[in-house]
């Protein structure tokens, strides 16, 4: 009978418990995802003329409007996402690894570089880009050693044949942070003496890196490729701290930036909503293709 | 330690050359900072923004701290704001990924599997243009200008989720066991065994949030625009100020506002560097 009680008393502890810790995270997801999500898609089919809001598919109406004139800016920004995607997944994934190789094996001064690679992801990007745009101005440094040289500096910034590129190699070159953290991180966890066996079997760096390094960090590799995949059509860079307001006339806008726009500067939401609806089907089979492509990675995530 | 052959040191000269390279071009930025955050006025920067000040102004540090001001939030009141910010967003979000992580991990009960498939399923799910819906209902929650708004950022699904999922599966539940016969209750388990045997993994997902959070712009910008933080803010400040700006004194704030978060960062490096990795290793 005591036993019983016992249990009872046990049973009910372990419900309130589970209810208490599940309550935050699974309300949290109700409000905060499934319902936005939901209102995400019932916008799409709204819009609003003055003060009244409409029901109907004038969103899409407009948005086969835009993916329909190639000078759109539908056009304009997929293109410059695609080119931020591309240049994540070719060129600073790539770059990052290697980088993280030389840390790994401990080339001079590694330690005071990882933390100088990592100083672009730790001081805020409105900040750095400011201080970059101080620096690239026609009379700033750049343009002092231009001038220096007997050329004429030009306003990287202010020209639309210029500003886009200048924002990518910023952005290329500030990258390298997060991923040094999680290759170094999966790096610190090969053991050395399959390296060092390696090595006296004469594994040269190349082998070193392809046949060795990167099938032990394939996890982490994959992981990331997959995330890039799932951010395809959220790749940008920081177009709003280089051009606020100025960046489809300069045409160097993305995506997520033209999204961001028409809700902080315009107020206007139902027209962003349809638009996400669309790269959201587009980019669905492709996550889930290239998650199933690389294999499930992401659950043997280990700290 | 096996010796390299020629072509590897040579190999690694040029990748220490190349290194020195970038390392100036990502210090850069702030050495000009510093240098002009000594200088006399906007006007004596502006004339000739690399020169060395013959009589350096450390007076702007003061200056920047007593007066740089936006929309009559002082720097005081931004710094407040940015650790309220980033403080309030990881707690949450983590103390929501660990509750989650925890239960799932360490209890069976009917949803358990079905919630687990829900944390992957959220993560690989691009979900784009979700943002004026959010926005939308935050005003409509009264949560836009008010710390209310952390409330919307305790979402456990996602990256920490899993990470802390992965820590408490590999905890025996021997642990546990024992102090439940010892007459603990499933909170006091929680509280003071596994989440203490969980704060090494978990502070170097604290700091990396933290760090992201302190870093974040265009949130704080959205959704608390009338309560801005160090990184919008000052952001804010020189768009506003662009032509009539002391940019010595700005620069000044800027170096402030860098303090806590590198303070930060070297007091975790080894632990974030050796404890946050996502994928896990072959073999």
């Amino acid at each position: 009978m005591e036993l019983t009680e016992k249990r009872k008393k046990k049973d009910v502890g372990r419900t309130v418990f589970l209810c208490t810790v599940l309550s935050v995270p699974i309300s949290n997801f109700l409000i905060f995802w499934l319902y936005v999500n939901f209102d995400s898609i019932l916008m799409a089919f709204q819009y609003n003329k003055g003060l009244e809001v409409y029901w109907g598919f004038y969103n899409f109406t407009r948005l086969w409007g835009d993916i329909t004139s190639a000078s759109s800016t539908f056009w304009m920004s997929m293109k410059n996402t695609m080119i931020f995607f591309l240049t994540n997944l070719l060129i600073t994934l790539p770059i990052s690894l290697l980088l993280c190789y030389f840390f790994f094996k401990k080339i001079w001064g590694y330690k005071a570089y990882r933390f100088i690679f990592y100083i672009p992801s730790l001081v805020s990007a409105s900040i750095y880009v400011v201080l970059f745009t101080y620096l690239i101005r026609t009379s700033g440094p750049l343009g002092m050693i231009i001038k220096s040289f007997g050329g004429t500096p030009k306003a990287l910034l202010s020209s639309s044949e210029t500003a886009f590129d200048t924002i990518l190699m910023y952005t290329i070159l500030t990258s390298f942070g997060g991923n040094i953290i999680l290759f170094g991180g999966a790096m610190n966890h090969i053991d050395g003496s399959i390296l060092e066996a390696a090595k006296i079997d004469g594994c040269q760096m190349g082998t070193e890196i392809f046949k060795i390094v990167i099938p032990l960090i394939w996890p982490t590799l994959s992981t990331l490729i997959t995330f890039a995949f799932v951010g395809m059509f959220s790749a940008s860079g920081a177009i709003m701290l280089f051009l606020e307001d100025g960046a489809e006339g300069l045409k160097a806008s993305t995506l997520s930036y033209w999204i961001y726009a028409q809700v902080y500067y315009s107020g206007e939401y139902y027209y962003p909503a349809t638009i996400g609806i669309l790269l959201t089907a587009i980019g669905l089979p492709i996550s889930l293709g290239v998650k199933k492509f690389l294999g499930n990675t992401m659950e043997a995530v280990e700290m | 330690m096996l010796k390299m052959t020629k072509k590897e040191k040579a190999v690694y000269i040029a990748v220490f050359v190349i290194f020195v390279l970038y390392s100036v071009y990502i210090i850069l930025p702030l050495a000009f900072c510093f240098n002009g955050s000594l200088k006399g006025s906007g006007a004596e920067f502006m004339k000739n923004m690399v020169s060395i000040p013959k009589k350096p102004k450390f007076e702007n540090y003061v200056t920047a701290i007593n007066t740089l001001e936006l929309n009559r939030n002082t720097f005081w009141d931004m710094t407040v704001n940015s650790i309220l910010f980033a403080g309030g967003t990881t707690f949450f979000g983590i103390m929501s990924s660990t509750f989650l992580a925890y239960a799932i991990s360490k209890y069976d009960f009917k949803i358990k599997n079905f919630l687990y498939a829900l944390a992957l399923f959220v993560m690989i799910i691009p979900i784009y243009g979700s943002l004026p819906a959010n926005y939308r209902l935050l005003k409509q929650l009264n949560f836009t200008n008010s710390w209310l708004y952390l409330l919307s950022t305790a979402g456990g699904f996602g990256f920490n989720f899993i990470v802390i999922h992965s820590f408490f599966e590999g905890v025996s539940r021997e642990y546990s066991e024992a102090a439940f016969i010892d007459g603990a209750g499933h909170f006091r388990v929680f509280f003071q065994i596994m989440l203490p045997m969980a704060l090494p993994s978990i502070t170097a997902i604290v700091i990396t949030a933290f760090i992201g959070s302190w870093n974040d712009y265009m949130t704080p910008l959205l959704y608390l625009g009338k309560m801005p933080t160090l990184s919008s803010g000052l952001w804010a400040y020189n768009e506003k100020m662009k032509y009539t700006a002391n940019q010595p004194v700005y620069f000044a704030g800027v170096l402030i506002s860098l303090i806590p978060i590198v303070v930060l960062f070297l007091a975790f490096q080894n632990t974030i560097m050796q404890k946050v990795y996502a994928g896990g290793l072959k073999g």
